[in-house]
């Protein structure tokens, strides 16, 4: 599992560590490098951009400073890999590990990292059609979500009947995902109405809707990335079904609390939503608030924060959050 | 005799909300909107202090059930009367620390308010209680309802049980439903 990512002179985060457990929910105001964080994965690997250090370095950060972005893996690997880019460019990654940077690890360090996913979901990416093919994958905005269900439909036909079990119980007026070929080759997705048996086109269907889905394609899907990073995922979907998107997510985390064998996947997951925080507060070390001073954000476990039970006492966590106690908002 | 029908999809956003905000429009809803003859509350209480007896006519502050009372009397007394429409009652209950000690009431860990005012020998807290209950204290809503709906009905069977381990908060719960 990646412990951490930690940043130093990486455009906003100019000295921070990102910690990170199974599941980690970020808050924090908008620019305070929440998706710059989650994005690092393949930065880290591709060595992105091409270009000198001042690309990405932080305005704070003093000229002529190398930018890195470390990731830190626990067990098994216990390894760190480094990237690097000089006034001249990048220099790659370098790996560190007690046993040295042996040859299988280095390729399991770059296949995890190859594989990371960062899903911000595009309504009308997930509504799209899909030309077949048989090893698809959804796309990070949602693209091929047709063809990546009828997979599913095809060779885990188990796995999407609960997610249509699933999906009826979020969205109760539709009872099934159905497929069609509209063109040569190209799949589409249809929502059948519970009431009528009419199929709705995807594209008929309301964002929230979408959004759903493509949440809960990831957690039914048999293969899903070791490493999943999720930009809003309460965006578009009413307050009230949060709760189930947690869960979602948490099938993922958690896959044997939810019956699942194959292996758990470690979620990221950012949101602006009081209600979404709401849902951890029996799980603090959970959350990791991103706090904005000037041109720098920094991390911090909300659990590290001195007598935050205390502090906390019956509030809410939204509540607590909103007031500023807890860090976290808007500077004004 | 209890008569079923469509519950109304009510649900609330923790303690505080539930005090200030959830309760006091529950209860104007069911008495302006509904012909329910009664509002049945039950609250978890965390870590605040058990309910007892000695609380009747004398609410303790920090009692989460002598709360809910007297937002609930509060609430009550400010209702206009609607004609033909008999008075709407309400009962409270409380459980604690929540409500996974009542659906684990005879099995392990033997939750009961005595163990919980034993402090730290109860050996149990909330966290533990929902492992003990789903078998994961992040249960999802279908296994927490499915949990539920189970020890419901076989506690219904018993009643006594909770009876004698939760006086505070199910005793307090059983005397208001029948005085309905």
């Amino acid at each position: 599992m990646i412990k951490a990512l930690r940043f130093q002179n990486y455009k906003v985060l100019r000295d921070t560590t990102l910690p990170l457990g199974k599941f980690t929910l970020l808050i924090g105001p908008n620019g305070s490098g929440k998706s710059t964080a989650i994005s690092a994965f393949r930065k880290a690997l591709t060595s992105e951009p091409s270009g000198p250090s001042q690309l990405i370095a932080s305005a704070s950060a003093p000229p002529g400073q190398d930018v890195t972005v470390e990731v830190q893996w626990g067990e098994p690997y216990r390894a760190t890999l480094t990237a690097r880019w000089t006034a001249n460019g990048p220099v790659g990654h370098s790996i560190n590990a007690p046993g040295g940077a042996t040859g299988p690890l280095v390729q399991a360090l770059r296949d995890e990292l190859s594989r990371v996913r960062v899903y911000s979901f595009d309504a009308t990416h997930l509504a799209a059609t899909v030309q077949s093919q048989p090893e698809m994958a959804l796309g990070e905005t949602g693209m091929g979500l047709a063809g990546v269900l009828d997979r599913l439909r095809d060779q885990h036909p188990e796995r999407f009947d609960a997610l249509n079990a699933e999906l009826a119980r979020w969205l109760p007026e539709f009872d099934k995902v159905l497929f069609d070929t509209v063109g040569p080759g190209q799949k589409a997705i249809f929502l059948r109405d519970r009431a009528s048996g009419h199929r709705i086109p995807a594209w008929d269907v309301s964002q929230g809707t979408l959004l759903a889905l493509g949440i809960l394609t990831i957690a039914y899907l048999p293969d899903p990335p070791p490493v999943a990073g999720f930009e809003e995922p309460d965006r578009g979907i009413h307050p009230r079904l949060l709760r189930d998107v947690r869960d979602a997510l948490y099938r993922l985390a958690y896959p044997k609390d939810y019956g699942e064998s194959r292996p758990p996947v470690q979620v990221i997951a950012t949101t602006h939503s009081p209600y979404m925080l709401d849902l951890f507060r029996e799980h603090l070390e959970e959350v990791v608030i991103a706090e904005k001073r000037g041109n720098e954000a920094k991390f911090e476990p909300l659990a590290h924060r001195p007598d935050i039970e205390k502090v906390l006492h019956d509030a809410q966590l939204s509540d607590a959050w909103f007031t500023g106690v807890l860090g976290g908002v808007p500077t004004e | 005799m209890v008569e079923w029908v469509e519950p109304p999809a009510l649900r609330s956003r923790g303690w505080p909300a539930v005090l200030r905000q959830n309760l006091p429009v529950v209860i104007r809803y069911a008495h302006y909107r509904t012909d329910a003859r009664a509002v049945i509350v039950v609250a978890d209480t965390n870590n605040s202090i058990l309910h007892t007896a000695a609380h009747t006519g004398n609410p303790h502050p920090d009692c989460r059930l002598c709360a809910l009372r007297t937002v609930a009397g509060t609430t009550l007394a400010q209702l206009t009367r609607v004609p033909g429409r008999p008075a709407l009652r309400v009962a409270i209950g409380a459980a604690t620390p929540a409500i996974e000690a009542w659906y684990l009431r005879g099995m392990q860990p033997h939750p009961s308010e005595q163990k919980w005012a034993a402090g730290g020998a109860r050996g149990y807290d909330k966290l533990s209680l929902k492992r003990a209950a789903y078998g994961t204290d992040r249960a999802g809503h279908q296994i927490m309802t499915g949990v539920a709906m189970t020890q419901a009905e076989r506690l219904a069977a018993n009643l006594a049980l909770l009876r004698t381990d939760f006086p505070g908060g199910f005793g307090a719960l059983e005397t208001d439903i029948l005085a309905l």
